[in-house]
């Protein structure tokens, strides 16, 4: 064993002069290292932010939107896209408040909310499996239709608040942390193990890489891309029903615009458009970075509908620097 | 007509880093008539195309058009209308457009589209073409299509007129209403530069022949009482290294390894047979267009074929898809390393064990140590000189980065190994390495097919050659008779 050790270090070497082999994960460091600053410099100039309160709220939004960012994180490693999450996300939430209204136990309603989000995964995956389909227009479509019923729905339910027993969920704590986030952490770290020693995940990066020396080694593309839209669609359904369970009734807005901070997030936590990457742990940290920006943005007093100005100069810098690096990569 | 001739090459070279695709090539053209080129894969005739079209600035020598030196600049825009071997057309717009593309005569600032369809009729009735003008492209034939394009070129009144390959895409009823048209252009004075693997096509149309080979100039034929057999022997007359033939006696009664039959592709290939024994090496060989390359991907199901029966080790197949073949020992290498090869990011170790990464794993999770083991090993066993398992392929030379793609297509010790295209744009060396390990498996029961563009490998590598053409089985030639002249007959002879 001691041999092979010492037969590691010449590659070291070409490690040193940049050409480093991309392991399976990105290098969240630097990513850590820029929240950690956005966190500090916003602690130190606005006295309101490091109250307990405040970092509370930004943590538990962020558990939720993470549920979320699961699945989405692993059909971005395979370079195919799932913009309906935002939709799925919020009929799962609101259909499973409608049928707590309607009277459904909460489990059958939830298990019935999320069989439907893992049903719409398939169906993204199976079109875009088996007709080659672009994942971005089709999930765009998916997004358009899921987000059409999501409206009926909660247009129906015209505000009613949801039964006291679903609205305390979300905020169930475990040990004195919140559920949510005690999951979060399950999962990152569940999602650190799977990365790192998984041979599906690297399945995953070689789809993503390159999907026709994957095929000819064997690996079984398709079914898992469609296993991945099912997992995005189904972590998106959970996070659906943890934020209607926190907001307490139906609300049309719910979960609009999402998939562009769940891309915005991949992106910065070092997954690409162009696949092969992508890291639950980065995609963690990309979500709070950007929570960590809008929090300090309203300590800033900056209008909130502003917000989404800085979601879409966000999504064009990382979407530049993915084009740029790739670019790179490639040459 | 003046006796200067159109276009004359003197001392024409030019060299891709090491490579040199072509080395002082020197002919001319004559006005008028069809002047050919022909020459196998490889032997310099699209660098020659290229640098005639201006698409290429020679390295030395001169290129004179008309009389006058030209710079590729001057080619590119001037005299000269080549015809490529992919289609180029517009598939949602009308023959006139496709063929007054660029160039819509004009009245008062708009399209005159009276005149162009009146223009377009005379073409096409001139050339006796059954096609309307105002018919859309993708309704038409691929023959039809590549019709269209040459009437563009036709149009263009250019002094001369390029074809590289223009039958390669066709059917022969098509092939043949081309060569009507090209014989109609010959009789009208244009001057038509034509390049094309069916000597049959050639020798039927063509005044002049010039042979390149290697990258040189041979020899210009007046083409008269010329036979398919002249050609050959000045395309493949290099002198050829002593070729040990391997034997195919005492394979006869080797168990049947990989049999298909009937197997067919549409726009691919047509009712193809193939059968390889336990520890026989059988070639491939094809032409370009002749539907080998479309036949290498259908048996590993990597594009899926439409019909066909196939045997692994003795059982019919009936999920013909790469994970369901490799869980039954069937291997496939892809030789070209960017497209479906490697994966440049990942290291070596990643590379060689992305095929057998189940089998290195426990519960789903993978050996690491397993797979440094397995990637030592493998860069032991063929040789690949690098610093480590760690290293990225891109780090790598071409050679070493093809026994890297060959240690991959092996970690799953198949029993039946489809090589496609196992040595292209790989050095001398590692070439011979390839092939050694090739014979190695052959040596120890397995059974191989190669595909390969590179005739002079097969030969020396296969025990029977099975030759396609026109996207059919040609014919097979085996042990003794297995010479390039034969198989060259097979794969570009006429009918």
């Amino acid at each position: 064993m001691s041999e092979n050790r010492e037969g590691v270090a010449p590659s070291t070497v070409g490690r040193r002069t940049g050409q480093k082999p991309a392991g399976f994960g990105a290098n969240i460091l630097p990513l850590a290292l820029v929240t950690l600053a956005i966190f500090v410099f916003l602690m130190l100039t606005r006295e309101n932010f490091a109250s307990a309160q405040n970092l509370n709220s930004i943590l538990f939004g962020v558990s939720i939107d993470f549920l979320a960012i699961v699945g989405f994180t692993y059909v971005m490693v395979m370079r195919e896209i799932d913009l309906s999450v935002g939709s799925v996300f919020a009929l799962t939430g609101t259909l499973t408040g409608a049928l707590l209204v309607a009277g459904w136990g909460f489990w059958p309603a939830a298990a019935f909310s999320l069989g439907l989000a893992a049903g719409i995964g398939f169906l993204n995956g199976f079109l875009v499996v088996r007709f080659n389909i672009n994942s971005l227009m089709l999930t765009i479509g998916t997004m358009l239709i899921v987000r059409g019923l999501a409206n009926v729905l909660a247009n129906e339910l015209g505000g009613q608040t949801y039964p006291r027993a679903f609205r305390s969920l979300a905020r169930t704590d475990l040990c004195n942390v919140r559920l949510t986030v005690v999951l979060m952490v399950v999962l990152v770290l569940a999602g650190w193990l799977f990365q790192r020693r998984s041979a599906l995940f690297r399945k995953m990066c070689f789809i993503g890489e390159n999907v026709r020396s994957a095929t000819v080694h064997g690996i079984q593309a398709g079914r898992i891309k469609i296993a991945a839209f099912v997992a995005s669609a189904t972590t998106a359904g959970l996070a659906g029903i943890f934020t209607a369970s926190r907001i307490t009734s139906a609300d049309v807005r719910m979960g609009l615009g999402l998939e562009f901070v769940m891309v915005t997030a991949a992106i910065i936590g070092g997954a690409s458009l162009y696949g092969g990457r992508g890291d639950l742990r980065g995609s963690a940290l990309g979500l709070l970075m950007l929570a960590l920006m809008l929090n300090g943005m309203i300590m800033y007093d900056v209008e909130p509908v502003f917000q989404q100005f800085v979601i879409g100069l966000m999504l064009i810098v990382t979407v530049a620097f993915d084009t740029i690096l790739n670019r790179r990569r490639e040459g | 007509m003046s006796d200067e001739p159109i276009l004359s090459l003197s001392g024409v070279s030019k060299s891709y880093g090491a490579v040199k695709a072509l080395q002082g090539v020197s002919f001319t053209v004559a006005r008028g008539g069809v002047h050919a080129i022909l020459g196998e894969n490889g032997a310099g005739k699209s660098t020659t195309l290229k640098i005639i079209n201006g698409e290429v600035e020679p390295d030395e020598g001169e290129v004179r058009l008309g009389g006058r030196t030209t710079s590729a600049a001057d080619r590119a825009l001037g005299d000269i209308a080549m015809v490529h071997q992919e289609l180029a057309v517009f598939p949602n717009m009308s023959v006139a457009e496709n063929i007054f593309v660029g160039r819509m005569p004009r009245k008062g600032g708009r399209i005159d589209f009276a005149r162009m369809h009146e223009r377009t009729a005379e073409l096409l009735q001139l050339f006796g073409l059954l096609i309307g003008p105002r018919e859309i492209l993708v309704q038409l034939t691929p023959g039809q299509q590549q019709i269209v394009e040459i009437l563009r070129a036709v149009e263009s009144d250019a002094s001369l007129l390029i074809l590289d390959e223009p039958t390669s895409g066709l059917n022969n009823v098509e092939a043949e209403t081309l060569m009507q048209l090209i014989k109609r252009l010959r009789a009208s004075g244009h001057t038509i530069l034509y390049v094309s693997h069916r000597l049959h096509e050639v020798l039927d149309i063509s005044n002049h022949i010039t042979v390149l080979r290697d990258g040189q100039f041979v020899e210009t034929l007046e083409n008269s009482g010329l036979t398919e057999d002249d050609l050959i022997r000045r395309m493949v007359g290099r002198n050829l290294e002593p070729v040990e033939t391997l034997d195919p006696a005492g394979l006869a009664d080797a168990p049947m390894a990989l049999r298909v039959e009937g197997m067919s592709l549409p726009e691919g290939f047509d009712d193809m047979r193939l059968e390889v024994r336990r520890g026989e090496i059988v070639g491939v060989f094809g032409l370009e267009g002749s539907g080998a390359e479309e036949f290498s991907r259908a048996i590993f199901g990597v594009v899926p074929p439409v019909s066909g029966r196939v045997e692994l080790l003795g059982q019919p197949v009936r999920d013909l898809s790469p994970a369901a073949l490799m869980a039954r020992g069937m291997s496939y290498l892809n030789g070209n390393r960017k497209e479906a090869g490697l994966y440049m990011d990942r290291s070596i170790a990643d590379n060689v064990t992305a095929p057998v990464l189940d089998r290195l794993s426990r519960f789903g999770l993978v050996d690491k140590r397993a797979i440094e083991a397995q990637a030592r090993e493998d860069i032991r066993r063929f040789a690949i000189r690098a610093s480590g398992p760690e290293v990225l392929p891109r780090q790598l030379s071409g050679g070493n980065q093809q026994k890297v793609l060959v240690s991959a297509c092996l970690a799953s010790a198949p029993e039946v190994i489809v090589l496609n295209e196992p040595t292209r744009g790989v050095d001398v060396g590692a070439k011979a390495e390839v092939h050694e390990v090739a014979r190695r498996e052959a040596a120890a029961g397995k059974a191989l097919v190669v595909f390969s563009s590179d005739l002079p490998e097969l030969l020396r590598l296969a025990h029977r050659i099975v030759v396609m053409r026109s996207r059919r089985h040609a014919g097979e030639v085996a042990g003794r008779e297995m010479s390039e002249e034969s198989v060259m007959a097979l794969a570009a002879g006429g009918h």
